[in-house]
């Protein structure tokens, strides 16, 4: 998928035009990152404890 | 069960993934019955999204906020920020493998072809918006009518490894809710068509 076609993509899911299939991709690769997300704030977590230690 | 039924069954980033309908052979032959797992698909995903941005914000909140989370990373050396970002490359590439084993079930949600054939075309796609997600997540969703979430979130998107989770850190619920509401408008949109095509 080229630039051209994300954009294609992000304006038909603007506008509301995108099929289930692709809708369900966009939410699955949104979840990912929220996924991510929420990894990164568990090991921020441990950092933070660890500076409180040292602190 | 095979791999590809293992890994749909697993749900990746899903809170319940028991809830994931699973793909069987019978229903894979019926065009009805596939649009039917696709629209229970993105039930369970959307709920799973709700729950994610929910626990993200309570997270971000007691880490004192983007901010407090900026204060943290100041305070880290440059030896325990590269290991944070090793970390994060290593998680990335552990969801990457479970996207991509996805897309191959996904691509059991077997687009089929006019013909029958198969038609993989999720592998791409998940590719290309997860090593770009940050740009990615800037062109599927526009948030430049809102200047200060765009402030909130420039500091940790500086980073360039924080990029693609910089969106979902300052803003889930306001991140989620927009990708909500576009689905319902493109389910909306569809039942309307239908609506008029039955009439006709």
């Amino acid at each position: 998928m080229n630039e051209e076609e994300i954009k294609n993509l992000a304006d038909r899911f603007e506008k509301g035009e995108t099929t289930k299939e692709e809708d369900l991709e966009i939410a699955t690769t949104i979840n990912a990152s929220l996924e991510l997300a929420k990894f990164f704030l568990n090991e921020i977590k441990i950092v933070k404890i660890k500076q409180d230690i040292i602190k | 069960m095979n791999k590809n039924e293992k890994n749909m069954a697993k749900g990746v980033g899903d809170n319940e993934p028991e809830k994931e309908v699973e793909l069987n052979s019978n229903e894979t032959k019926n065009p009805e019955a596939l649009s039917d797992i696709t629209e229970k698909n993105l039930d369970t995903k959307v709920e799973s999204l709700e729950n994610n941005a929910d626990i993200i914000e309570k997270k971000v909140e007691e880490l004192g906020g983007v901010e407090g989370i900026n204060q943290i990373l100041d305070k880290m050396s440059e030896e325990e920020r590269k290991l944070l970002q090793q970390k994060i490359e290593e998680q990335k590439e552990i969801i990457k493998e479970s996207l991509e084993s996805l897309d191959s079930s996904y691509g059991g949600i077997e687009r089929k072809g006019r013909f029958g054939q198969h038609v993989f075309t999720t592998g791409n796609f998940t590719d290309r918006m997860w090593y770009n997600s940050k740009e990615s997540l800037s062109n599927i969703l526009d948030f430049s009518d809102d200047d200060s979430l765009t402030d909130s979130v420039s500091r940790v998107l500086s980073d360039s490894f924080f990029g693609s989770i910089g969106l979902s850190l300052s803003a889930p619920k306001k991140l989620v809710d927009t990708i909500i509401r576009r689905i319902k408008l493109s389910s909306e949109k569809r039942k309307l068509a239908e609506m008029e095509k039955q009439a006709v």
